[in-house]
C-alpha cells in the first residue's frame, strides 16, 4: 500500500517538470578538442540531438536535422549533436559524420553524463534549450515528417 | 536500514520537492515495471513481480547530489529487496570536478576500466531471476582536471559485478578495489595519454599500464592507438609471449567528401581483469537488426585478435551504403574463426524510407557456419504526424549439422512524440526451443512468438505495455552483451520524469 502511495505521489509530482542547464558541461568534439557547451550555445535557442551510429531512426533523422540547421542557424539557433556511442563503435563516429555531411558541432558523451543529467532514456532524443540553458522542449524518437513538427516548434519558440 | 524508513524518507522528500526547488534544481525519474507471466520451462509459473527504480538528483550551484533506490517485489521472498543502491555527490568548479559515491568513468577506450549504465534497461540474470538496474558503477571517488592542453584524472573505488544481484552483500558484489591515474597531453593536433592502475582482489594485487596516442594526420586521416599490459610479475614491457597479459587496439579513419572509412585492429590476450571491470572494444560490429544482434560474437578476452573494417558512402539523394568486413581468431583450447560481411543500403524517397541489408557470417565458437541473413525495413510518413513501418528479417544457418531458420516480422504505427504500437511475430525451427531436454533424443519443431507493444506518452510519463510471447537470447547494447530472457505474459512499464 505504501509503495502504491509513493508511486502515485511520484506521478503527481512529475507533472511539474523542472528544467536543467547544460552550459557548464565540457565534452570532446570529433577532433578531440575539449569544448565548453556554453561557448557553442545558440543566442536564442540551442537544439541538442542525442544519437548513435547503430541507431536506425537516428541515421534517418540526421539529414533532416542538418537541413533544419541550415534554415535556422542565422536566426540565433545553434545545433549540437551529442553522440553516445560506446568505445565499441566510437571509431566510426568521425568518418560517419564526415560522410553524411554533418556541419554542426558533434560531441562525444560516451560516459552518458549529459544523457543522465537530462533524463534521456532513448535515442534519438532532441532537446531545445532557451538562452538561459533551460530545456523547454523534448522530442523522443524520429519518424518521417517529424522535421516539420520541429520546424513549427522552433518558429513558435523564436516568436516568444 | 529498515524498509519503512526508506518509505518515510521518500514521502517527506516528495512532499517537499516543490519547496526545495527554490533552493536549487531537483530532477529525477521513476522507472516502474510490472510483470505477470513466465519464463518458459522455468519454475515457478505465473510469477507476478514488480521492479521500481527511483532516481533523485539535486543541483545547487556547483554541487550535484543524487541517489538511486531500487525495489524488487516477488512471491519468492528470498529474492525481494529494497536497496539504496547508489548515492553520489559531484562538485564542479571551472576545470575541476570531484565525485564521491557511485561513479561512471572510463580509461582510454575501456581496455583497463569501464564503468557504465544502460539507461532505462532492467537486467535479469537467468540464474538468479532477480531484476535490477543495468549498470556497473564504481563506488569510491574520482578527481579530474580538464584543461585545454592537459588533463589528469584519479579514480579509487570498488567496481560492481552486476551479475550478482542486490540480495547479496556489497563485499560479494564488489570484490575488486582499483586505484587508477590517467593523464593526457595535447600538442600539435595530437593527444598522448598514459594510465596506471592497481587492482586488489582478495590477496592478489596486479598493476597495469596503458599508453595511448591519437590525433589528426594530413590527408583526412585520424587515428587512435592504445597498448595496455600487466606490469611486474615477470612480464616485460611490450612482451607478447604466450602467457602474457596484454591488449592492443588500433583505429585508423579516413574520410573525404561523401566517403568515410574506419579500420580497427585488436589483439587481446588474458585480458579479463579482476572479476571483470574492463570492457575492451569488441571486435565485431554491433547490429541493431534483431537476427544479427542475437548472433553477435561475444568477446573472448582470453585470446581474441583480428580486424574490423567499415566503409560508408552517402549519395546526393541522402541515400547511404555501408559495408563491413570483419575477421577474427580465438586461440583457446582450439582455434576458432569468425568472419562477417555486411552490406546495408538506406534510401529515402519522398514520404518513404527503405533500409535493406544482407549479411554473411560464420562463428565457429558457437558452431554456426553458413549463416546468411537479409532484411528490409520500410517506413512511410502518413497524415497528421502519423507514420507506419514494416520490418522483415530472415536468417538461415547451420549448427552441428542442423539447418536452422529464423524469421522476424514486425508491423508498427506511431504518432510523433506521442504513441506507438506494434505487433512482432517470430518463427524459428531452432531445436534449442523445441527440444524438451528430458530425453536423449532431440525434438525438432517450429516455435512461434507473437507479441504486441503499445507505447503512450502523456506529459512527462511514458507508458509501455507488452502482451504475448517474446523471444530471448543474446543481445548487445552500448557495447555490452548480455542475455535477454524469453517471456510469456504481460508487462507494464511506466517511466516518469521530473
Amino acid at each position: 500500500m505504501m509503495r502504491l502511495i509513493i508511486l502515485i505521489m511520484i506521478i503527481l509530482v512529475s507533472n511539474s517538470v523542472i528544467s536543467q542547464d547544460f552550459r557548464d558541461y565540457r565534452l570532446k568534439d570529433i577532433d578531440n578538442n575539449m569544448i565548453l557547451l556554453d561557448d557553442i550555445k545558440g543566442k536564442e535557442l540551442t537544439v541538442i540531438d542525442f544519437w548513435a551510429t547503430w541507431c536506425k531512426p537516428c541515421i534517418s533523422s540526421i539529414p533532416k536535422i542538418e537541413n533544419l540547421y541550415d534554415l535556422y542557424k542565422d536566426k540565433g539557433v545553434q545545433f549540437m549533436g551529442i553522440n553516445i556511442d560506446s568505445p565499441r563503435n566510437i571509431s566510426k563516429v568521425k568518418p560517419f559524420v564526415n560522410a553524411i555531411g554533418i556541419s554542426y558541432p558533434v560531441l562525444y558523451d560516451s560516459n552518458q553524463e549529459l544523457m543522465t543529467e537530462y533524463n534521456v532514456f532513448s535515442i534519438p532524443t532532441l532537446l531545445i534549450a532557451n538562452s538561459q540553458g533551460e530545456i523547454i522542449y523534448t522530442h523522443e524518437g524520429f519518424n518521417p515528417g517529424d522535421e516539420k513538427e520541429l520546424a513549427k516548434k522552433l518558429d513558435e519558440l523564436l516568436e516568444k | 536500514m529498515k524498509p519503512y524508513i526508506y518509505h518515510i524518507a521518500f514521502s517527506i522528500i516528495l512532499t517537499y520537492l516543490p519547496y526545495l526547488d527554490s533552493l536549487g534544481q531537483i530532477t529525477g525519474y521513476n522507472l516502474f515495471e510490472y510483470q505477470l507471466g513466465n519464463v518458459p520451462d522455468q519454475k515457478p509459473n505465473d510469477l507476478s513481480t514488480s521492479y521500481d527504480q527511483l532516481f533523485l538528483s539535486y543541483k545547487h550551484k556547483k554541487i550535484l547530489a543524487s541517489v538511486k533506490i531500487e525495489n524488487f517485489v516477488t512471491p519468492e521472498s528470498d529474492k525481494e529487496y529494497l536497496s539504496l543502491s547508489q548515492y553520489n555527490i559531484r562538485y564542479r568548479l571551472k576545470n575541476y570536478e570531484f565525485k564521491v559515491g557511485s561513479i561512471y568513468d572510463i580509461i582510454g577506450r575501456g581496455l583497463l576500466l569501464r564503468a557504465y549504465e544502460i539507461k532505462g534497461s532492467i537486467f535479469e540474470d537467468p540464474g538468479f531471476r532477480i531484476r535490477q538496474g543495468f549498470y556497473n558503477d564504481i563506488k569510491g571517488f574520482s578527481a579530474k582536471y580538464s584543461g585545454k592542453v592537459s588533463s589528469i584524472k584519479i579514480i579509487r573505488g570498488r567496481p560492481l559485478l552486476n551479475i550478482i544481484p542486490p540480495t547479496f552483500e556489497e563485499k560479494d558484489r564488489r570484490p575488486d578495489l582499483i586505484e587508477a591515474l590517467e593523464t593526457e597531453l595535447s600538442y600539435l593536433n595530437q593527444n598522448f595519454g598514459f594510465a596506471v592502475m592497481r587492482n586488489f582482489n582478495q590477496d592478489d594485487e596486479n598493476n597495469y599500464i596503458s599508453i595511448k596516442q591519437e590525433g589528426n594526420l594530413p590527408f583526412n586521416i585520424s587515428y587512435y592507438t592504445e597498448w595496455a599490459q600487466l606490469i611486474g610479475k615477470n612480464q616485460s614491457f611490450g612482451s607478447t609471449k604466450l602467457n602474457d597479459v596484454y591488449a592492443y587496439y588500433l583505429n585508423i579513419n579516413y574520410a573525404k567528401g561523401s566517403f568515410g572509412s574506419s579500420i580497427e585492429l585488436k589483439a587481446y590476450q588474458n585480458f579479463l581483469l579482476g572479476s571483470g571491470f574492463n570492457f575492451p572494444p569488441a571486435l565485431v560490429k554491433e547490429h541493431a537488426y534483431k537476427t544479427l544482434n542475437r548472433s553477435i560474437h561475444t568477446p573472448q578476452l582470453k585470446d581474441e585478435r583480428g580486424f574490423q573494417s567499415e566503409f560508408f558512402y552517402s549519395f546526393d539523394n541522402f541515400s547511404m551504403i555501408t559495408f563491413n568486413l570483419t575477421n577474427l581468431k580465438n586461440d583457446l583450447s582450439q582455434t576458432y574463426n569468425f568472419t562477417e560481411l555486411f552490406l546495408e543500403y538506406y534510401l529515402p524517397v519522398d514520404k518513404n524510407s527503405f533500409k535493406l541489408f544482407i549479411d554473411y557470417s560464420q562463428d565457429e565458437i558457437v558452431s554456426e557456419t553458413d549463416r546468411y541473413a537479409g532484411g528490409i525495413y520500410f517506413t512511410r510518413e502518413l497524415e497528421n504526424s502519423w507514420s507506419a513501418s514494416f520490418e522483415f528479417e530472415y536468417q538461415t544457418l547451420t549448427r552441428r549439422g542442423d539447418n536452422i531458420n529464423n524469421i522476424v516480422f514486425s508491423a508498427s504505427t506511431s504518432k510523433s512524440n506521442k504513441f506507438s504500437g506494434n505487433v512482432v511475430v517470430e518463427v524459428s525451427n531452432d531445436p534449442v526451443f523445441s527440444d524438451k531436454g528430458s530425453t536423449f533424443e532431440v525434438e525438432y519443431g517450429t516455435t512461434y512468438w507473437l507479441g504486441t507493444n503499445i507505447n503512450y506518452k502523456y506529459m512527462s510519463h511514458t507508458f509501455n505495455l507488452f502482451a504475448g510471447k517474446r523471444r530471448g537470447g543474446p543481445a548487445c547494447a552500448s557495447g555490452i552483451c548480455y542475455e535477454i530472457l524469453d517471456f510469456n505474459g504481460i508487462e507494464l512499464r511506466i517511466l516518469s520524469k521530473f
